[in-house]
Order: C-alpha cells, then structure tokens, then sequence
C-alpha cells in the first residue's frame, strides 16, 4: 500500500473542494471496493477524502412527492431493513441482502453501491490487458475465461458486466440518482446513471469528474404488492449474479396493468427492454406471456463461450421471476438474505 | 473403557479452544522483535525467459531493505538431490531464483524485504519485469496424446504404480452380459487452507536459525533448508505448533520457506514472508486428470472385467503421481483387469496430494 494522506470532511461541499484540489484524492465511503481495489494494486489513491461522516447523508426519509429519499451514506443493511423500505419497496429490500455478505452490508453506502466496479477477472488482475482499467490494452475476456460476462449491450472493447444486485432494483423501481458537483446539482434517471462500455469502457457512468451522490429519490410506486427478485450465483452466499431479474407489477384482475423487469449479470449495466413491458401491458399474467417477453429481452443476447448458457438461463429467470412477482410469498432462494 | 459409549459424543480436540479464541498462533504470527517482511513477485508469464527486472522505482522508497532475485541471490547448491525434500517426486525439484528461465505462470521471480508487509507489497507493485515469451502448454485434454509412463522413484514405493494387466479384458467385456462404460474428466483443484502459506525465521547467529513454517512436516523442511543452505541439521529448528488446515498442500517445502531462509541468512535479520491468497494458486494443486472407465459383469452381478485408464497432469521437471486407478480392482477384484496411469508433462507446478474427494467438471458417456 503507497503512503497517502487521509482527510475527513464534513459536508457536501467541502468533499467537492477537496475532491477538486486534490488530483490524486479519491473518495472513501464504507471502503469496501476501494480498499479491495487498493490491494490489488488496480488503483493508488495519493488522498483518500473520508466522506463517511457528512452530515445529513446518511438517513432515509419520506421525500415531499410521496416518494423515499435514501442517503448516500446510509449504509446497505440500514437501507435493507428500514421499515419504510421493508414496507413500500420491498423489491429493494430483498435484491440487497441477496447481495454480498451481512458484514459488508453493515460497511457497504448506498452511493458506493452505485460506484462499484466490475468483477471482471482481467480487470481485477494488474498484469492483464484490460480496456477498462488501461484504455486501448485489449480485453482478454472476450476470448478468454467469460462465464460471468455480458450477453448484451457489449463492444468489442469491453464484455464486462456491472455486479450490483441493489441497482437492478432501483432500475426496476425508476429511482433518480441526485448528485452535486462543482457547477451545483442534477438529477440522473436511473437508466441514465450507468453506461454501456462502448468505445469509452473505462467510464463505469455518468457521474462527472467531481461530483458527489448526495441521496437517492424513489418514486411513490414501490409494487408492494407484486415483487421478486431472483438472484442465480454459482453459490448461493457471497457470490455475484450469474443473472438476475427484478420485478414489479401491478395487477387488474388477472390482467397485467404495469410491469417492470430489470436485469443484473448480463450486461454493464442494469437492463430494462421497454418494449418487452409494453408487450405485457394488458396482458394476461401467464407463462406464456412472461415467456414471450423474455424473448424479447433476449432478443440481441450474444454469448461468448463459457456464457453461451446465460441466454438460456436469463429466459427462464424472467419468466420464473415475473411469476413469484404474482405470490410474492413464494419467492425463492435468490430472496433469502446472503450469508 | 467401553468404546461404545463414545460415538456420538461430543469431544473437544486439544487444541480448539485456542483455534476458535484466535490464541493459537501460526506461522505468519509470531511477534518477533526487529522483524522484516518479505512479498513475493511472481510471474505474470507462463513460459519464457526474464529479460530486465527493473526495480529503480521500487528502490527509491524509504524502507526497502533489499530485493532478490536470480540476478543477486546468494550462490547455493546447483545439483538437484540438495534440493529433493522427503516428499519429492521422481526429476528435478523446482529453485527458487535459480534462473532467468520461466517455467510455470506464478514462479517466484523476487523478493522485496521492507520494515513493514504494506511496504513490500506496495514496492512489489513497482517492479517492473520484461520477458521474452515462449509458447506454452497447460491444457490437459489438448495434450493427451503426449501422455506417457510416470518415471519410477522413492515415491512409487509408498504410492504404487497400476498392477500389470490380468486375464484377457477385451475378450472378458466382449462376453459381458452386462456393460457400463463412462468418461470422466477432473479440473485443477487448489487447496487453499484458511491459514496462509507463511514463514518466521528468526536469525538465532552462531549458525543457528528457528524457523516457524506452514507445514504438515517439520523435519521435512528442517532436512531441506539444511541441504539447501549449507547448515548443520542441529543449528536448524522448524517449529509448526498449530496447522490451519492444509490437505496435503504442507506436505513439501513450499517456495516462501526457501526465500524466507534465504533473505534471513543473506542480510543476517529475522524475517517473515507471508503469501496472499492469490499466491495460493502459485504452488502444488491437486492435477487434472482425464479418465476412462469400462466395466463388465455377469448377469447376476459379479465384475468380471475393469477397465480404468488416467492420464493425468504433472510439470516438466518432476513426475507426480496419484494412486487414482487401483481401487476399483481391490474393492472388487474381477479376473479380467486393465489399469493404467499416465502422465501429460505440462507448463504448470509440480502437483501434490490433495485430501477429500474430487469433483467431476464434465462426465461424457
């Protein structure tokens, strides 16, 4: 580990100045992929700015619009287990504690949540090629080791997948990402926050040089009612998404009157195919209806060897999923806490 | 004693109190006064030559005490029976810092000694290494037709090679009224025990080391760092109260004992070099093997032929071998027999024992 200095700061824009004078400083949370990242020698912070104590950013509160604002800094277990979000969006509360470990949970912020970087196997190792990490130096996964990376939304630069389970939520449930920068703040649609590798793969989002994720807002339509998330991992602990699928819906008798369907593991990104959702709009909830939307969601999937299975499996995830959305009671191991 | 009443009663091992409490203390623990620390640098290539190790930036920082590698080492026992442990299967043991030749991907290529662990993983990241790349071969199922007859060493006494063939197999499972035949193939499987792969040597003077090492073998170890460097067997005491698991992985000298040793002699100081996980792929693995099966039985339930073929991996400088073909004939001894082990020399680590059963990747049938 190279000697840094450690400053801590204790508000919003003080954390900005820092961040905009410091040019090798980098913001520290709960720390739990940066320290990983350290270790491994994938980046060498000459400032670390500790942001774990801003005031106000660390609490979970019921925004004017009828929505949940969600700080930052609240940690992922707080977030998980408040009664708020257990009562109106338990789709979220459930996709994460299918995430990580109950230890990194207790460590783990909201905002850093949204900032993890991938798992990619290159990109974690500092002797390999990587797009990523050293633009231009190739992606050794595309013919490599790639079970768990992407099957859509790809480049030939980059194949590598965004690991939250958290975030395939939160695109479920439209949430908007509200950050603050040198030039004031802005508010990010949720599916505008992450990005697709493209030819730019280093960029993980949308998130400006110096900006800060102050809170998240979450619209009042939590789909308490019709949820589930399914997580499917090579382990069913500790283990990122091979594929994973959120839904909500509502119900009009046994028509579908709004659906939402997320999906985690299979690109840079959360992935939501609109079109799939309109599809369903109206529709009978049946098999066979979640089973053509499916189709549709996994219409441009490619694989690249070891993740051939992937489209096969997501399909059959979608349609699995959207029907524990009907009985949410009989959601199954992928809505278990992780251990 | 009535050793009945004992089954299923619960007993507490000797040493679980202090396993669970966090008071046992291994290798890589030892609160020794005036220590230096010892990170590895390992290869990122899997075959080849090294053509530069540029250490300047990892020099320039406070702290560093030296840097190893085979360009400064001390001058040690070139012939190989200095380095053959107890455990050492028939060739050529590995050297650590021998060379500038680049056998599998992994090897240790040098050794940062720092005043603190951080440092010398921090200085290890510096260091940069040009190779010249040679193609190389890692691949089990690709190689197979290079599959020949393990050599035959003091190991072979304690882990047999296969029976010659018995009666007439072909003809036997030919006549078979019953018939099940199977393909199976195995990966690469690495130990990694909880407890990391670590030495603590403690610079005694005289000639005298005592060494704290992660191994299932103490006098092992005591035998090769005597061999290795030149000491008197008496003046070397290896110490491994406590094993965090292992399953076999302690059972030869493994390359942080030699470096340790070295660093510790070389600048006369106590020294620990601990691995990390990643490291923990970097040494012997329990080896692919790719095996076939044919069995033939009457219809009344009787084996009368078996079949069993492994070929299996090693490296390309010591043949490990597996007692992985003759049980089924001991536990069902047909008359109609043929067992074979073969072995794939490949561009990887020499394997090593591995406890517990494996885990099939892909059955074909």
């Amino acid at each position: 580990m190279n000697n840094f200095n450690y400053i801590q700061v204790a508000n919003d824009t003080d954390a900005i100045e820092e961040l905009t004078s410091n040019k090798e400083g980098q913001f520290i949370a709960g720390g739990t992929n940066l320290i990983d990242l350290w270790k491994y020698n994938l980046t060498h912070p000459g400032t670390v700015i500790d942001i774990s104590g801003l005031k106000g950013c660390n609490t979970i509160n019921e925004d004017e619009n009828g929505g949940l604002l969600l700080g930052a800094l609240a940690t992922n277990a707080d977030t998980a287990y408040h009664p708020l979000v257990e009562k109106y969006y338990p789709l979220l509360s459930k996709a994460i504690l299918a995430g990580a470990s109950a230890q990194i949970r207790n460590s783990a912020t909201n905002g850093g949540n949204l900032l993890q970087r991938t798992r990619c196997y290159y990109f974690y190792d500092a002797s390999s090629p990587c797009n990523k990490r050293n633009p231009g130096s190739g992606c050794p996964a595309i013919e490599g080791q790639n079970r768990m990376h992407a099957i859509l939304g790809f480049s030939d630069r980059c194949i590598a997948v965004f690991p939250s389970d958290m975030c395939v939520a939160l695109a479920a449930l439209e949430a908007v990402v509200n950050v603050k920068g040198p030039n004031g703040k802005r508010a990010i649609p949720f599916a505008e926050f992450h990005r697709l590798p493209g030819e730019r793969p280093e960029l993980d989002n949308n998130l400006d040089a110096h900006e800060i994720i102050t809170n998240i807002s979450l619209p009042e339509e939590g789909f308490e009612e019709n949820y589930s998330y399914l997580k499917l991992r090579d382990k069913n602990s500790y283990a990122f998404a091979l594929v994973s699928v959120a839904t909500g819906l509502k119900l009009n008798g046994g028509n579908i009157d709004s659906i939402r369907i997320a999906l985690g593991g299979v690109a840079h990104m959360p992935w939501r195919v609109p079109e799939a959702e309109t599809y369903l709009r109206g529709k009978e909830a049946t098999e066979e209806n979640f089973s053509a939307a499916a189709a549709i969601l996994m219409r441009d999937a490619k694989g690249f060897g070891h993740n051939d299975f992937k489209i096969e499996l997501a399909k059959r995830a979608i349609v699995r999923n959207c029907l524990m959305a009907l009985d949410p009671k009989s959601q199954r191991p992928g809505a278990q806490p992780s251990l | 004693m009535n050793t009945q009443q004992q089954v299923g009663k619960p007993i507490s091992r000797l040493e679980g109190r202090l396993k669970v409490t966090g008071a046992a203390k291994y290798s890589g623990d030892y609160d020794v006064p005036n220590l230096l620390y010892g990170y590895i640098v390992n290869s990122t290539i899997t075959k080849g030559k090294i053509l530069d190790i540029d250490e300047s930036q990892a020099r320039a920082l406070p702290g560093i005490i030296a840097i190893f590698s085979h360009k400064n080492r001390p001058s040690l026992p070139w012939f190989d029976i200095m380095y053959m442990d107890m455990d050492a299967p028939p060739g050529s043991p590995f050297k650590p810092l021998y060379d500038d030749h680049i056998k599998y991907n992994g090897q240790p290529i040098a050794l940062l000694v720092a005043e603190s662990f951080e440092l010398a993983r921090y200085a290890a990241s510096l260091i940069k290494v040009s190779y010249e790349k040679e193609s190389f071969n890692t691949d089990l199922e690709a190689n197979i037709k290079k599959s020949r007859s393990p050599r035959k060493g003091m190991a072979t006494l304690i882990k047999p090679l296969p029976p010659s063939p018995k009666g007439d197999f072909e003809k036997a499972y030919a006549d078979a009224d019953a018939k099940a035949s199977g393909d199976f193939v195995h990966g690469t499987e690495h130990h990694n025990p909880l407890e990391l792969f670590a030495t603590t040597t403690i610079f005694e003077g005289d000639g005298k080391l005592t060494v704290y090492d992660k191994t299932q073998g103490t006098s092992n170890c005591q035998v090769y760092i005597a061999n290795v460097f030149g000491l008197h067997y008496k003046d070397v005491r290896v110490l491994s109260p406590f094993v965090g698991g292992a399953f076999g992985s302690g059972l030869r000298p493994q390359y942080q004992l030699f470096l340790c040793v070295m660093a510790s002699l070389e600048l006369k100081r106590n020294v620990r070099v601990t691995m990390d996980r990643k490291q923990m792929f970097t040494f012997g693995h329990r080896p692919q093997t790719v095996q076939t099966t044919r069995f033939g039985a009457t219809s009344d339930g009787i084996l009368t032929a078996i079949d069993h073929t492994a070929i299996a991996e090693t490296s390309q400088f010591e043949d490990y071998t597996e007692v992985v073909v003759n049980w089924a004939n001991i536990l069902y001894p047909a008359k109609n027999t043929k067992l074979d082990y073969k072995l794939v020399p490949l561009d990887v680590y020499t394997p090593i024992d591995m406890r517990a059963r494996r885990k099939y990747r892909n059955a074909r049938y």
